[in-house]
């Protein structure tokens, strides 16, 4: 019965202490194993939020945190198919478009939603021009709403519109599809908030070229297994938030020589690799449909306390939590730290932006930092500096990945499933890689950084704990 | 025989593979062990090698193909689960990498730190349960340090950790040894028979620093906190380490030291120690007739009572009480010497003691002699002290006492208020004596003596200049493997003229002599 106090009795104390750091140190002066913890305050204090805290501390919330955990590393994403939004995407016309992060009004979106919204009225041909867009969004014509809400994510301000081609992505464990539009390239794009010409003649390329022939390629590889591309991605030096190298590279491989087998005309063929191949970021999009993907396979657990959600939409930051079904759970969206192209600067920067923290959620990006030494500059300079941060996730993950591993830390798995509870306990919220927009319209990509998640949403999911 | 195994749609580094190929090979002693990504010229190589069966040429490039070839068949599945164990529960190292991570939490802690078998508490009182109830869900011991932990708390805690199976010390468990090693405020004490369980912590600390200047060392000490013998809470602690100490093969002989008990848990208690059977001393820190020794058990009225009667339990010789260590000539002489340094105004004792047992056992001798003490921790509420901070008459205050450590470190770690008040107490016109605990040990201030002698000293050369004196009288509760060099403290407080007893009742009973004037009856 007291098998632990006996154990104890026979092995003799192996301790881990809080508080006085002075007892600690008498344990170990005498030879005992000691650990001594960094403590904070839980909840910074706050005895309300403890109790929650405590209450949420049962082996129900630990069973519900399991499975969650199993269905994150068991999901299997797989690229099925790619079509225009409007024919796969859950309630979705003409004139809807859908964006990034928490859903929100026009009048209090960000410079850089503002101008991917209006470019998209533009190129789904609803509008003639940007003024015109502007007065058929302010009409109250247009619905506005978040990609979350039809099981899409978007990059940046995740400006989605009918015609876009999306990546659907299976998660065959599950039965549960993510989707994602197809990735522009850096610069000058909608997804920040670039609209002119240029843009828009991209964007109708990848629909009328790039996008039917990836469609049928896919279909001729019978789908294309994508959580193995993101498992050697991150061998490869990717953290596949950030830095998408080698899955684009990988990508590319596999997809070339289906894409070579379709009646594709060469002279397009020719240029699809050349947009391709000249676009380091491909991968992001159709690894965050597949994060996505991988994510919802836990929504709705009951009891988990795990994050199945976080995204931005340049105002603010929300978080959905398994157990909390769909509401969200907002704060201000922060300020990232980065680098900026030359001529900008932190004073240009819009607050975080994005649905790419869907990367984080499902245990890449910023918490496999480690893996990816190459885009240390983000994070400060120093390749322990990425270690660190890798390690400090671990701390407010429930688990850690069976297959995203990290080579520099021994094969390790990277840290899985955000738990509100450690969160919330420690006080150290997710770490979230990011690309920064500039606030005005129209004017796209300034830098990429870093940032922790604020903390007002955390704060407010455990309060709805509390009412449960 | 040739097996493949398949691990459907998942993906390893090469390298990795081969070195969990190699590891099982070494291990179980197969011929070949082939492990790798299912990819065309992986399962070209795997032919070659006469490794790839009809399961694993059916596999694709995103599957693990796994093939031993061996005779020793009925080790397949032992090797294949042996494989998915290094594959799947790949153990997070916190400081993997070589980076110096700092531990937010339990969990985090325990994650690199699997053996760890006691959390360690001593943080604010309200963030206690939180936790302690983290650490018993983890299947760990706890002991808590920490006051102002309610009792509803205590009481969750316990019943939690009875059921799991792990002890709840504490809260306000100052002491601990465990297989020679000291939690909290604790000496070092040799190794040996006794096993204490007790609910007062420097009354444990005073019973093992006696035993071991006998030559008798301690397997365990076991702290329960005061509150755990509380009717509320139960004794469920006491029982819990009793139980252990009964099953323990190192404990020959139990020790119960305890704050008086409720009848109920009296009675838990006592049966509980009949039937481990193990030979039992028991003293309740209680004024009033002692209960009869009955079976196995003995009961002890004090501290000394109680090492008493384990020495003649462990050496045979009977033990015979007595009320001082020196001889009587000695303690008449010391006595004379410190009264003549009175004068007629100096009638009173002030005791202030950083050990709460310490203060309780003072309590009961002071009150036998004199029938009017005051205290913060009287167990008469008639004289308790209304405001701790001021002493009246006879005044034994315990400084350990929550209202003191409230945002306040211990007195035993930190000096501070015991000088202010030592200061205060003997500028009173009618103090005449000053008794002290100077408690040494883990945890403890590395020099509290020369905190204390230095007050001492400046405090009695401004009452000289004054024409009055005053007696300090301490008892040093140390051993000789203290950090703090037991030899060197005794000696910086002798040469700052305090008198030293070699236990606390003896220095409560030397104050009573010399306040009293030697007409008193201890």
């Amino acid at each position: 019965m007291s098998v632990h106090i006996n154990n104890l009795l026979k092995n003799g104390p192996s301790v881990i202490s809080m508080g006085l750091p002075l007892f600690g140190e008498a344990l170990k002066e005498q030879g005992v194993k000691t650990d001594h913890i960094d403590w904070k305050p839980p909840c910074e204090g706050d005895p309300e939020l403890i109790s929650i805290l405590s209450s949420l501390q049962s082996e129900e919330v630990e069973k519900a945190n399991s499975l969650a955990l199993d269905r994150l590393i068991n999901s299997t994403p797989v690229l099925v198919d790619l079509a225009p939004a409007a024919e796969v995407l859950p309630d979705m016309d003409k004139h809807t478009i859908l964006h990034a992060g928490p859903p929100i009004s026009w009048e209090r979106m960000c410079g850089p939603m503002k101008g991917a919204v209006l470019g998209a009225v533009v190129y789904e041909g609803l509008a003639d021009n940007l003024n015109e867009a502007e007065k058929l969004v302010e009409s109250g014509k247009i619905r506005l709403d978040s990609c979350h809400h039809h099981n899409a994510v978007g990059p940046m301000a995740g400006v989605t519109s009918a015609s876009m081609y999306m990546f659907v992505v299976e998660n065959v464990s599950f039965n549960n599809r993510g989707f994602c539009n197809l990735n522009e390239g850096l610069g000058k794009v909608l997804r920040f908030g670039a609209n002119d010409a240029e843009v828009l003649k991209r964007l109708k390329w990848m629909e009328s070229t790039l996008g039917p022939a990836l469609k049928k390629a896919v279909k001729l590889s019978g789908g294309i297994d994508i959580k193995n591309i993101t498992s050697q991605a991150l061998l490869m030096g990717d953290e596949c938030h950030n830095r998408n190298v080698g899955g684009t590279l990988q990508f590319l491989k596999v997809i070339t020589p289906y894409l070579l087998k379709t009646d594709t005309p060469y002279s397009d063929i020719r240029d699809i690799f050349d947009f391709i191949a000249g676009n380091a970021h491909f991968y992001l999009n159709l690894s965050m449909a597949s994060c996505k993907a991988t994510a919802d396979s836990i929504k709705g657990i009951e009891k988990s306390t795990i994050l199945y959600c976080m995204a931005r939409n340049g105002v603010e930051i929300g978080i959905r939590v398994a157990g909390l079904g769909d509401e969200w759970f907002t704060a201000p969206s922060g300020m990232p730290d980065g680098l900026y192209f030359s001529g900008f600067s932190k004073a240009d920067s819009n607050p975080d932006l994005g649905d790419s923290t869907i990367s984080e959620v499902a245990g890449i990006g910023a918490v496999a930092m480690a893996a990816a030494p190459a885009i240390v500059k983000f994070v400060g300079g120093s390749a322990s500096m990425a270690l660190e941060s890798t390690m400090k996730m671990y701390q407010i993950t429930y688990g850690s990945h069976r297959d995203f591993t990290i080579p520099s830390l021994d094969f390790m798995g990277t840290p899985l499933g955000f738990d509100l509870r450690k969160i919330m306990e420690t006080g150290i919220t997710p770490i979230i890689n990011t690309g920064i927009a500039h606030k005005k319209a129209g004017i796209g990509q300034i830098g990429a950084g870093i940032l922790d998640a604020p903390k007002g949403g955390f704060k407010k999911a455990l309060l709805a704990f509390g009412r449960k | 025989m040739l097996v493949n195994y398949i691990i459907k749609n998942r993906f390893y580094d090469s390298v990795l593979l081969m070195q969990i190929a190699n590891d099982i090979k070494s291990k179980f002693g197969f011929e070949k062990v082939s492990v790798m990504m299912g990819t065309l010229p992986n399962k070209d190589l795997m032919r070659e090698t006469c490794v790839l069966a009809d399961e694993g040429e059916a596999a694709g490039a995103n599957d693990v193909i796994v093939a031993f070839g061996t005779d020793k068949e009925e080790d397949f599945k032992k090797a294949f689960e042996y494989l998915n164990d290094l594959l799947e529960k790949k153990k997070v190292k916190l400081d993997a990498g070589g980076v110096n991570v700092s531990y937010s939490t339990i969990e985090s802690a325990f994650q690199n730190h699997d053996d760890a078998n006691t959390v360690f508490i001593s943080l604010p009182g309200p963030f206690v349960r939180y936790e302690a109830q983290k650490a018993v869900n983890l299947g760990m011991n706890v002991m808590i340090f920490s006051d102002n932990v309610s009792l509803e708390d205590e009481i969750a805690l316990k019943k939690a950790a009875e059921k799991k199976g792990v002890i709840v010390m504490g809260p306000d468990c100052g002491t601990a040894i465990i297989k020679g090693s000291a939690l909290g405020f604790a000496n070092v004490i040799p190794q040996g028979p006794v096993g204490i369980a007790g609910a007062s912590g420097t009354g444990i600390q005073e019973l093992t620093v006696l035993l071991a200047d006998r030559g008798i060392g301690v397997s365990h000490a076991l702290g329960t906190g005061g509150r755990d013998v509380s009717e509320a809470v139960g004794g469920i602690a006491l029982l819990q380490a009793l139980r252990a100490l009964g099953e323990d093969e190192s404990t020959k002989i139990i020790a119960v030291i305890s704050k008086p008990p409720c009848d109920k848990v009296v009675n838990k208690m006592l049966k509980e120690l009949e039937r481990i059977s193990k030979p039992a001393v028991v003293c309740f820190m209680k004024d009033g007739e002692l209960m009869k020794d009955y079976a196995n058990i003995r009961f002890a009225a004090t501290i000394e009572d109680e090492v008493g009667i384990l020495e003649e339990l462990i050496y045979g010789a009977p033990y015979k009480k007595s009320l001082f260590s020196y001889d009587k000539e000695v303690i008449d002489e010391l006595v004379c010497r410190s009264v003549a340094a009175l004068n007629e105004e100096q009638k009173y004792i002030r005791g202030l003691y950083s050990g709460g047992t310490l203060c309780d056992e003072a309590l009961m001798i002071l009150n036998r002699a004199f029938g009017n003490v005051w205290s913060n921790a009287s167990l008469y509420p008639d004289r308790k002290l209304k405001d701790a901070k001021e002493s009246k008459e006879h005044s034994l205050v315990d400084m350990g006492d929550d209202e003191f450590t409230r945002g306040m470190p211990h007195p035993m770690i930190d000096f501070t208020l015991r000088k202010e008040r030592l200061i205060k107490e003997v500028r009173q016109k009618d103090v005449a004596v000053i008794l002290l605990d100077v408690v040494l040990g883990y945890g403890s201030h590395m020099n509290p003596a020369g905190e204390l002698a230095e007050v001492i000293r400046s405090e009695r050369a401004l009452a000289l200049k004054e024409g009055r004196d005053f007696v300090v009288c301490a008892y040093v509760c140390g051993s000789e493997g203290d950090p703090q060099k037991l030899a060197e403290q005794k000696k910086i407080l002798e040469d700052a003229g305090v008198i030293l007893m070699p236990s606390n009742a003896q220095a409560a009973r030397f104050c009573v002599l010399v306040a009293g004037r030697g007409k008193i009856t201890l």
